[in-house]
């Protein structure tokens, strides 16, 4: 459902958008999301493109140093439209068992691509031919809790594509941010899942799926080539079990979805949050910040062999998708001490 | 759900046991939680009532089962008691001594909230230990915003009312939903076929029925059953109905218009019907039919007392409890009809 006629204002929506996504994550959830590590500071920067920039053991030594935040015309490179890349380390250590990490770098002009130890884990906006900017989005990217290595540093690597006017890493938060509310999750499903955007069956086969996009998960749509889409998509996602939860009952963790989702797993729908309808977005006007976790009824997941979980989504407006938060299996166990936990960490 | 507090029926219930105060709580669901003896020590305390989110449960949304254990005193009258759990956002299913009592709302994945309907489930007498350990476990689902057992009055009561009547109808009635393409949902826990009258039938299997609804019961009257003097109180019903003793049609809702209820809404009106002379079968079986007609919200013969009664105990009754309530526009749409 294109709003784009109904509002005019569009474009204002989505700077209000990022405005109040931004205050989410920083101060009206201030108690629940902390910085862990400032990034700011001396970065590596070249001029042009190459993937095996994205790798952590290529050598940058020989790279220009430019300053974080701020635009390459403001650090020497005036004029310069284009590629180009930018790479650190961090050395800060963190918990491997903790899959609660999330690396805040403000506000790119136009297009990036971030790696993590040459793994991609986000981007934003189109790359030429289909370039779309996302200048005005604040990138959040969660890092997948797999990519975290003990006592090796956390190569970064960000691909940036600029139209015009300023580039770069222009202003806003550059850090890693830590989530006190994120769940160790049992099995991890977060990372790329199957997309598409418009209808999708309840139980779609492989045939089905298998052509559709990549996406990254959790991620809002808009940065990852859906700008201004509003309406429904749909998420599909494989996952392999070997027994290892011996038939205990287990909770899905879906994190926070704008606006509302039903949830299949193997065909069954196990959790919703209401009817796909503008009203149900009315009533539940917090539904976007709401953290989805779906107790699993029993004999749904299937403990040793594939599963298939299916996540449709209605987006009314702005931005859209499951765009943030813990994605996830824990058995109900964990999931039951975790909020134990988080209650004593709050009194 | 945001939890509301709305009007009460003006029943006179009389507090027995509070139950108001710290019960066991865990988030999760585990059917082994109703259990009389499951073993609760190591779950958390949490107030009741009070909605979980104030409790520390910030943001908490999903399954939780409340506990809480009591003991009756010896000399209560066990045969009419009433659990009333005040208002629960959003589904809730109720175990005594691990038997389910009552239930309201649907569970997931397709959840239908009942955080409007104040919760008044029968306590049965068989269910109850009279000298020991008596369990209540509460299954919870709350769907979003704030959850649990929220707001309103918690515990044992006794229905006062019910000492009025000379033969007290309230109990398991059959019940035959009239389920139409719009209301097809009928999850019926108890029996089915069966409801506890009085009360919501949302609360007894059909949530978000809308339309007509047959009651029946069925008593024995001695042979020497005095017919003088006495009628049929119903108590009080959303939103209509028609009334058969024994075949024979004994009155309908607007036969109960008069002068000093006009301005009263039909859900308000106690309802008392006289019963015509020879109706009564002595000595034998007497077939009850209530015909209940709901126009949309919560239905059903929903408040008590319903059974026999003396002339003089109605008018006592009725004294009780004046038909007050002003509807604004129940009267300002019966002045347009009228």
């Amino acid at each position: 459902m294109k709003t784009k006629n109904k509002y005019p204002y569009t474009y204002l929506r989505h700077f209000c958008f990022a405005i109040s996504l931004f205050l989410l994550a920083l101060n009206t959830k201030a108690q629940d999301i902390d910085k862990y590590a400032d990034l700011s500071g001396l970065w590596k920067f070249h001029l042009g493109d190459n993937m095996q920039w994205s790798e952590p053991d290529y050598d940058d030594s020989h790279w220009e140093n430019i300053k974080v935040p701020s635009s390459w015309e403001a650090q020497g490179f005036y004029g310069y439209n284009g590629f180009a890349w930018y790479r650190t380390r961090i050395y800060t250590p963190l918990n491997t068992n903790n899959s609660s990490y999330y690396l805040s770098l403000g506000y790119i002009d136009d297009v990036d691509e971030v790696y993590i130890n040459g793994k991609k884990i986000g981007s934003s906006g189109r790359f030429p031919n289909n370039y779309t900017t996302a200048y005005n989005a604040h990138r959040i990217y969660a890092i997948p809790n797999y990519l975290i290595r003990e006592n090796e540093p956390l190569s970064i690597a960000i691909r940036v594509y600029d139209d015009g006017g300023e580039g770069g890493i222009i202003h806003g938060t550059v850090a890693i941010l830590v989530d006190f509310t994120a769940v160790n999750t049992e099995f991890d499903l977060s990372g790329d899942w199957k997309f598409r955007i418009g209808k999708c069956k309840e139980n779609p086969q492989a045939d089905d799926y298998s052509n559709w996009d990549e996406i990254i998960v959790p991620g809002a749509w808009e940065d990852q080539g859906y700008k201004d889409y509003d309406g429904l998509a749909c998420y599909v996602k494989e996952f392999f079990l070997e027994g290892q939860f011996d038939n205990k009952r287990m909770v899905l963790l879906l994190g926070r979805i704008d606006d509302l989702d039903m949830a299949y797993l193997n065909g069954k729908l196990i959790g919703q949050s209401g009817e796909f309808a503008v009203e149900t977005v009315e009533i539940r006007n917090e539904t976007f910040k709401q953290f989805r976790a779906y107790y699993i009824p029993q004999d749904i997941l299937i403990d040793n062999g594939k599963n298939v979980l299916t996540v449709k989504v209605y987006d009314h407006s702005g931005m859209g998708g499951i765009w943030s938060g813990t994605i996830g299996l824990i058995s109900q166990d964990k999931y039951i001490q975790y909020w134990r936990n988080r209650i004593r960490n709050h009194r | 759900m945001v939890c509301s507090i709305t009007k009460v029926q003006a029943e006179d219930l009389e507090l027995k046991i509070s139950l108001k105060g710290e019960w066991k709580f865990t988030i999760g669901d585990d059917p082994a939680w109703a259990e009389m003896d499951y073993n609760d020590q190591d779950w958390d305390e949490i107030f009741v009532p009070r909605n979980w989110e104030s409790s520390g449960f910030k943001d908490y949304n999903g399954f939780a089962w409340y506990r809480k254990d009591f003991q009756l005193p010896d000399q209560l009258d066990k045969s009419s008691l009433f659990l009333i759990l005040g208002r629960i956002d959003d589904v809730d299913e109720v175990y005594l001594n691990g038997q389910l009592i009552g239930a309201s709302g649907v569970f997931p994945p397709a959840v239908i909230t009942a955080y409007h309907i104040l919760r008044k489930y029968p306590f049965p007498e068989e269910l109850l230990n009279s000298n020991g350990k008596n369990v209540i476990a509460i299954r919870v689902f709350d769907d979003y915003n704030d959850g649990g057992i929220c707001a309103g009055p918690i515990g044992i009561y006794v229905d006062k009312d019910n000492e009025l009547l000379s033969y007290n109808l309230s109990g398991y009635w059959n019940f035959e939903a009239r389920l139409n393409k719009h209301n097809t949902r009928n999850n019926f826990y108890h029996q089915k076929g069966s409801i506890y009258v009085p009360g919501f039938w949302e609360s007894f299997g059909y949530p978000q029925f809308d339309g007509t609804a047959i009651y029946s019961t069925q008593f024995m009257l001695p042979s020497n059953f005095d017919e003088e003097n006495i009628m049929l109180v119903l108590g009080y019903i959303d939103d209509m109905e028609k009334v058969y003793l024994n075949d024979v049609l004994i009155g309908t809702t607007d036969d109960l218009r008069n002068k000093e209820n006009r301005n009263i809404s039909n859900i308000h009106i106690l309802r008392g019907y006289q019963i015509p002379k020879g109706i009564f079968v002595k000595g034998g079986q007497n077939t009850l039919i209530v015909k209940v007609y709901d126009t949309g919200g919560e239905g059903g013969i929903y408040a008590g007392p319903v059974g026999l009664i003396t002339n003089e105990n109605y008018v006592r009754l009725k004294n009780k409890r004046p038909d007050t309530v002003y509807d604004f526009w129940d009267s300002f749409f019966r002045a347009i009809f009228e």
